[in-house]
């Protein structure tokens, strides 16, 4: 059985295969004029995403989260002005940032006294 | 008339403290025997004794080797009383990299338990937080980890990143300059490109 990760990635391929002119770079592009039309297609994609994540916000995963704002951003990229929801903007922008986080730190075993163990009753 | 007789008495040995004095190497083929230890080997071979680790320092190597057993050997640590509160904040990190952020809180919150002020168990504690997406429990343990050891750097980075989730954007600057204050400077570049980042939200 499929992820459903995979499922919305295979989603936004199948999306870029369908829409190819919004996928093409901004100073690539020819105008022609289905481009508006498929703006507006991928516009309400993003809707039903967004409407998912209203639905139930906890079942939406850090990766979908990511996924939903890169595809903001290469819109953005592209030359095109879509906003997005903005709670979802927020937390896909938090999860990434904390992605540049630094790593955990192992505790290697100090002294007794590091281990609290070195409170003795004064006799 | 009586005869007095001279007895043969030789003079008396002096007493006294006795001086330690080199003595001449008796030849050990003199006597019959191999002279073995005569020349010693050029290259003497330092041959240390097989020596108990303790399933902590076990676990610990394991750990470094990225090896999964360590999990195994930390919890026989705990059992046996070595070093339980690393165990616990080790055995942390591990369900943490396993994605089981729950156990992971757990440990954690076991190895504080055992000690309040365990730094890195505050430290991981508060990672763990942000990865969860709860930023205002990441930033007290981040705090905590902090007042417990102002000179590790990692903790003000990361409280700045949370900041900057909480859009607490000037505490977040304030965080970040420290984290720069406190790190060596091959680590300034992204910390650099992150303030002037902030600093234009902030204004």
């Amino acid at each position: 059985m499929k992820d459903s990760n995979e499922l919305l990635a295979d989603h936004f391929e199948r999306l870029k295969s369908l829409v190819p002119d919004l996928y093409i770079r901004e100073h690539d592009r020819s105008p022609t004029p289905n481009t508006d039309a498929m703006y507006g297609l991928l516009k309400r994609t993003l809707g039903i995403v967004e409407a998912i994540y209203l639905k139930n916000a906890n079942g939406f995963n850090d990766a979908r989260m990511e996924e939903y704002a890169k595809v903001i951003q290469e819109l953005k990229e592209l030359g095109f002005e879509y906003s997005g929801h903005e709670e979802l903007m927020d937390k896909a922008a938090s999860k990434l940032l904390m992605k540049a986080k630094k790593p955990m730190k192992r505790a290697k075993g100090g002294t007794e006294f590091d281990q609290g163990k070195s409170d003795r009753k004064a006799i | 008339m009586a005869r007095i007789v001279k007895l043969p008495v030789s003079p008396p040995k002096k007493l006294g403290p006795k001086k330690a004095k080199r003595r001449r190497k008796p030849n050990l083929e003199d006597y019959g025997q191999l002279n073995l230890f005569a020349q010693p080997p050029k290259e003497g071979k330092v041959v240390s004794m097989h020596q108990q680790e303790s399933f902590f320092e076990q676990a610990l190597q394991l750990d470094d080797e990225g090896k999964p057993e360590a999990e195994k050997y930390y919890l026989l640590a705990i059992e046996n009383k070595q070093r339980e509160v690393d165990a616990y904040c080790n055995l942390g990190i591990i369900k943490s990299q396993q994605e089981d952020l729950a156990e992971s809180i757990n440990y954690l919150t076991k190895a504080l338990e055992l000690n309040p002020r365990h730094f890195e168990a505050h430290y991981n504690l508060a990672n763990v937080y942000s990865d969860m997406g709860n930023f205002p429990l990441a930033k007290t343990h981040y705090e905590v980890s902090i007042s417990i050891d102002p000179d590790f750097p990692d903790s003000y980075y990361n409280l700045g990143l949370v900041l900057i989730s909480l859009k607490q954007y000037e505490r977040a600057i304030k965080a970040i300059n420290t984290y720069i204050e406190h790190s060596p400077e091959s680590d300034h570049s992204v910390a650099s490109e992150l303030l002037k980042t902030l600093k234009s939200f902030a204004l």
